[in-house]
């Protein structure tokens, strides 16, 4: 095989092995159909370099044959005489060109099969494939290939949620490294062949068997290895850093589009509410009249620093015609007026939660999309958002009596998590929280009122979101007793802690305010209409939303939230009173705020250091144990296959296997045991290094693994475990601590198998270019023959 | 040494009648060659595996004493063959000459027709004669004129030759070096065993009074219990690895034939039987690989340059071939 088809074949195969990683991206055959438009152009430049057609015209014709073969592939009504191109072809070409670039702006990976796509794939993988042909083939250069490989990669790597395979890096790897190989090939033999005093024709051993390419390979392989290993051993990245980033930026990128995602909804309400832009985010018509709370998620877990989304692991679930009940509310539902709404999500709004009321009873959107049967909001699954979207909702319009909210028995939280407070909640709030709810005498609804007074009128307290530090233990404790200035934001984590502390397992619900009411019963939400509330639980009511945030912000608080005069009538229950529509907040005032997490970090260390723990020490100890668990991999797996080994009954393999312990431990110790020496000779040089009660045992186990190995005799009965425990004994003795330990932590005898391994992978490497250099020779024997 | 495994093997000839020869005959040639217990073991080794020994070093070193001391201590036809540049094919193979008695050509046997033929100075005699010998000692037969007329067993050449770089010495071919099992070098004696030496070989010639201490038919019979030696395939595949790795290695510009194999398990198993054990271990090929192999390959330019000789790259090689690979661990 000449260099050049050895290279272009190379450049097809990197090519093939780069397109699978978009695998996850698209749908359908596009791999195959790809993989075959990219063999028949590399087939086509095989051919003309073949012929000695000039370097400059080799490229053109392998694009006009690939333009050829896509229209022909798929745009062959538009075709002339079922062959020819015609300007049709290029205006169809074009459009099914935009009409993918549509299709991948709304949907997010994996993309729907679609004829549209499939062009759009094959199009460009095999643009890239002619591009590395190029490349690798015409201008030499393989190694810039590698860069468009690279581009491939990082197309899935930006719009695949929840990150990629880590084994999906490994083929365009592998690729690059055989492609990297055969350049080096054929820049070596231009170079000229070896002196060997062999013919061509019988040059099957490759030119690159030298210990040269052994050791690039070797290490190219190591590289490969790790690139792919630690990353699975390392904790991951959020998801934001890079995936929520690129992902938002498919109309216009972060700096336009107003993104939610599960990562930090909170952290996402406080940028969008501080963004200069108040955007539509979403219209609706129905519902209540007066307009209802659209709420997004609810973030239930405080660990002292953030309010987060506990761990959903599983807890997603598939719709259907109806949610499950609301939790908690023990009732009968089908007495509960019902609403329905239909809720248009803006373009610019990406949020990967769907804006919906709580509780829904069902939602339209089906596919891709899930939802939380604590929580019942409505998440994709796949990291799509719900932008663009247009959905229908049935709600039940669930307006607790004060009655069924005073009688609640405490039976504490429907969960582990809602009635949780971290360790390091200052002693100044406790105590700020006992004096509120001190009248309440112990009902947990009078203490909920009592809080939502302090805060809307008693506490004194600002709306103003010019002064913004989050929501950690440090930022509420400012919030609460010094400053007494915040935003929404504050005001519902703030209730939220304290209801925890009263003993009402509480949440933080996030999502919109009501917005504004059209001509046509149309309301119109926009962005800085973003609000957060505390959400606190009554046995037998379930979740029910309060409203701490005070008048100048939103006007009006939910009916059941404040008492009536009369708190034992069983009739006060209004059904009508409206919430009013808050007001949209002034963008102006709004100031970005960074390093709020950052601030809490500091200030919960300086605030106590008894919350070390909660205030995420529990993580440090987490990252540190796992450290630990991985630096004691080898450790574990080398005790592991000690004990496989001396658990055998005597028998040949038995015997090796002690054999192998003993060369192993021998290694692990530093003692170089030599994989020339005969067992014969090893026993004799182990008889150095032990003592002298040790001797027997190890003569005895050298002369047993000869004579098994060598004298023909199948059967053995003698059980070597005593001998090989009696030289391992002694062996671990007469090494020195530091070497023992070293033995135990990291063993030498990986190194040693490690190095096998890659060996081995080597010599299959070596396997493959010698049967290409076989085919060569026997294709150039043909041809000579002939 | 002993060994731990001693089930006899079926089938197989007596070892204890064969380390005590063996011993026989190590003991006579020591009374003739002193302090070179090395080379004698070689020689015996290669007597028992039927293979041709060539013993090569600068004049006045004992090779030839070696040679006829071996000869001598086994009771069989011997001849000596002193090359010279003169030497003819037909004095090595026979010649037939006109008998006018019976009115035909007969049959004169040449100098290979014995048990053991010494060749004394082999690579002194041209090229052609050098070549008559090639036949004899791979197919154990001479063909002269259209008869072929078959040596008897036991067979051996013991040869001796000068470094050749001595003057007025032809290098014997490849094709013919490759017949001899093993190659040995004598070296000089250690100062105390050439003293001893002085002593013994002033009064008269020790050769003189060295008795036969076996027969041809004792050597054939040993030479059957040295066939009994169980290989094991781990071995085998050690030798071939080994063997492999001389014509793989960079400094070796030609490397050791399949015949090189086949003779280095052969020593290797009357190594094993000299050693009283019925199987034989990788240790008797690292042992044996350097006298068997080392006079078979050519040494590259380049380590022809850097002082590297044959001997020190196959004993590069015995270090730095790893043993085959069990299946299991």
């Amino acid at each position: 095989m000449t260099g050049h088809a050895r290279i272009s074949l190379a450049a097809w195969g990197a090519t093939v092995l780069g397109s699978l990683v978009l695998t996850p991206v698209f749908s359908g055959p596009f791999l195959f159909i790809s993989a075959f438009l990219c063999a028949l152009i590399t087939g086509v430049g095989v051919l003309l370099q073949n012929l000695r057609a000039p370097r400059v015209v080799v490229p053109v014709v392998q694009l006009i044959v690939l333009v050829e073969l896509i229209s022909v592939f798929f745009l062959k009504e538009t075709l002339k005489f079922g062959l020819l191109p015609t300007g049709a072809t290029a205006i169809e070409f074009n459009s099914q060109l935009v009409s993918a670039m549509n299709s991948i702006n709304q949907y997010s990976a994996p993309l729907p099969p679609d004829d549209n796509l499939l062009l759009f794939a094959t199009a460009v993988i095999s643009a890239t494939g002619l591009l590395i042909h190029v490349i690798a083939v015409q201008l030499r250069q393989a190694a810039w290939a590698g860069l468009l490989l690279l581009i491939m990669y990082t197309v899935p790597a930006a719009t695949v949620h929840g990150g990629l395979p880590a084994l999906l890096f490994i083929p365009p790897a592998i690729g690059y490294i055989v492609l990297l190989s055969a350049e080096g090939r054929s820049r070596l033999s231009r170079w000229g062949r070896r002196i060997s005093g062999v013919s061509h024709l019988d040059a099957a051993e490759p030119v690159e068997a030298s210990a040269l390419g052994q050791a690039g390979r070797r290490i190219g392989l190591s590289v490969v290895a790790l690139a792919a290993l630690i990353p699975a051993l390392l904790p991951t990245l959020p998801e934001g850093v890079i995936g929520n980033g690129l992902a938002g930026g498919g109309t216009g990128g972060t700096g336009l589009g107003a993104s939610i995602s599960t990562t930090d909804p909170m952290l996402d309400m406080g940028k969008n509410l501080k963004r200069g832009k108040n955007d539509v985010a979403l219209t609706y018509k129905g519902g209540p009249s007066g307009g209802t709370y659209l709420r997004l998620t609810a973030l239930d877990q405080f660990d002292g620093n953030t309010w987060r989304i506990s761990d959903r692991q599983n807890r997603g679930r598939k719709i259907e015609s109806e949610l499950v009940p609301p939790p908690g509310f023990t009732n009968d539902l089908s007495r509960v007026p019902k609403v329905k709404m239909e809720i248009e999500i803006n373009k610019v709004f990406r949020s990967q939660f769907a804006p919906i009321p709580y509780p829904t009873q069902s939602i339209s959107l089906r596919r891709n999309w899930q939802y939380d049967a604590t929580s019942l909001d409505v998440s994709s699954t796949d990291g799509a958002v719900v932008s663009g979207k247009k959905y229908n909702v049935t709600a039940y319009d669930l307006r607790p009596t004060e009655d069924q909210l005073r009688n609640a028995t405490s039976r504490g939280a429907p969960d582990q998590i809602t009635d949780r407070l971290p360790r390091n909640v200052p002693p100044e709030i406790t105590d700020l929280t006992k004096r509120i709810t001190a009248g309440a005498e112990g009902n947990k609804y009078a203490m909920a009122v009592a809080l939502q007074k302090w805060f809307r009128t008693d506490g004194n307290y600002t709306y103003s979101t010019s002064n913004q530090r989050g929501s950690g233990m440090r930022a509420i404790k400012e919030f609460l007793i010094d400053n007494k200035t915040g935003y929404c934001e504050q005001f519902a984590t703030g209730m939220a802690l304290m209801a925890r502390i009263a003993g009402i397992p509480s949440r933080v619900g996030i999502g919109f305010l009501p917005g504004q009411a059209g001509k046509d019963g149309q309301y119109t939400v926009r962005m800085h209409d973003m609000h957060a509330w505390p959400e606190l639980y009554f046995e037998g009511v379930g979740w029910v939303r309060f409203e701490p945030t005070p008048a100048s912000r939103v006007a009006s608080t939910p009916d059941w939230t404040v008492p009536s005069s009369n708190p034992t009538s069983p009739t006060t229950a209004p059904t009508t009173a409206p919430t009013t529509p808050g007001q949209t907040e002034d963008p102006g005032i709004e100031k970005p705020e960074n390093g709020r997490n950052l601030n809490d970090d500091n200030g919960a260390a300086a605030f106590d250091s008894g919350n070390w723990f909660t205030n995420g020490g529990a993580r440090t100890i987490g990252i540190v144990a796992l450290v630990v668990l991985v630096l004691l991999i080898p450790w574990i797996l080398r005790s592991l296959n000690r004990r496989r080994r001396f658990s055998r009954s005597p028998s040949r393999i038995a015997a090796e296997g002690l054999w192998s312990e003993i060369r192993d431990t021998s290694r692990d110790l530093g003692l170089d045991w030599s994989e020339v020496a005969t067992p014969r000779q090893t026993g004799e040089w182990l008889v150095t290094k032990l003592p002298d009660d040790a001797h027997p045992s190890a003569l005895r186990l050298a002369r047993t693994v000869e004579a098994m190995r060598y004298a023909g005799h199948a059967d053995l009965a003698t059980d070597l475990r005593p001998d090989a425990k009696v030289i391992s004994k002694a062996l671990w003795k007469q090494a020195p601590a530091r070497r023992r330990w070293r033995g135990r932590l990291l063993p030498a005898s990986w190194r040693w198998y490690l190095s096998r391994g890659t060996t081995e992978a080597s010599d299959l490497l070596d396997e493959f270019d010698l049967l290409l250099a076989r085919l060569r020779s026997t294709i150039l024997r043909r041809r000579h023959a002939s | 040494m002993s060994t731990t495994a001693t089930s006899p093997l079926a089938g197989g000839g007596d070892f204890d009648e064969l380390s005590e020869v063996a011993g026989r005959v190590r003991r006579a040639i020591e009374q003739v060659i002193e302090g070179k217990p090395d080379v004698v073991e070689v020689a015996i080794t290669v007597l028992l595996a039927e293979g041709h020994l060539l013993i090569e070093d600068v004049p006045g070193v004992g090779k030839t004493m070696l040679a006829k001391a071996l000869a001598k201590s086994i009771d069989c036809t011997v001849r000596r063959i002193q090359f010279t540049p003169d030497l003819l094919p037909s004095d090595i193979t026979g010649v037939s000459v006109f008998n006018q008695e019976i009115r035909d050509f007969e049959f004169k046997p040449g100098a290979v027709f014995a048990n053991i033929v010494v060749g004394d100075e082999i690579n002194r005699a041209s090229p052609k004669t050098q070549a008559a010998l090639l036949e004899s000692m791979e197919e154990r037969q001479v063909t002269v004129d259209t008869t072929t007329y078959l040596l008897e067993a036991p067979f051996m050449v013991i040869a001796t030759q000068n470094p050749i770089e001595m003057e007025g010495t032809y290098p014997l071919p490849e094709a013919q070096r490759d017949r001899f099992m093993a190659r040995v070098s004598m070296g000089y004696p250690e100062p105390a065993a050439e003293l001893r030496m002085l002593d013994g070989h002033a009064a008269d010639d020790p050769l003189a009074n060295l008795q036969a201490v076996t027969d041809g038919q004792q050597i054939l019979r040993l030479v059957k219990t040295v066939q009994s030696v169980h290989v094991s395939e781990s071995v085998k595949e050690y030798a071939v690895g080994l063997v492999g790795a001389t014509r793989r290695s960079q400094e070796l510009r030609l490397g050791a034939s399949p015949r090189a194999t086949l003779h280095l398990i052969r020593a290797a198993r009357a190594a094993a039987a000299l050693d009283s054990r019925e199987f034989v271990l990788p240790d008797d090929i690292q042992e044996l690989a350097v006298p068997v192999l080392a006079h078979r390959v050519l040494p590259a330019a380049e380590a022809h340059l850097g002082g590297r000789g044959a001997a020190d790259i196959v004993a590069g090689l015995v270090s730095s071939v790893p043993l085959p690979r069990t299946r299991r661990d």
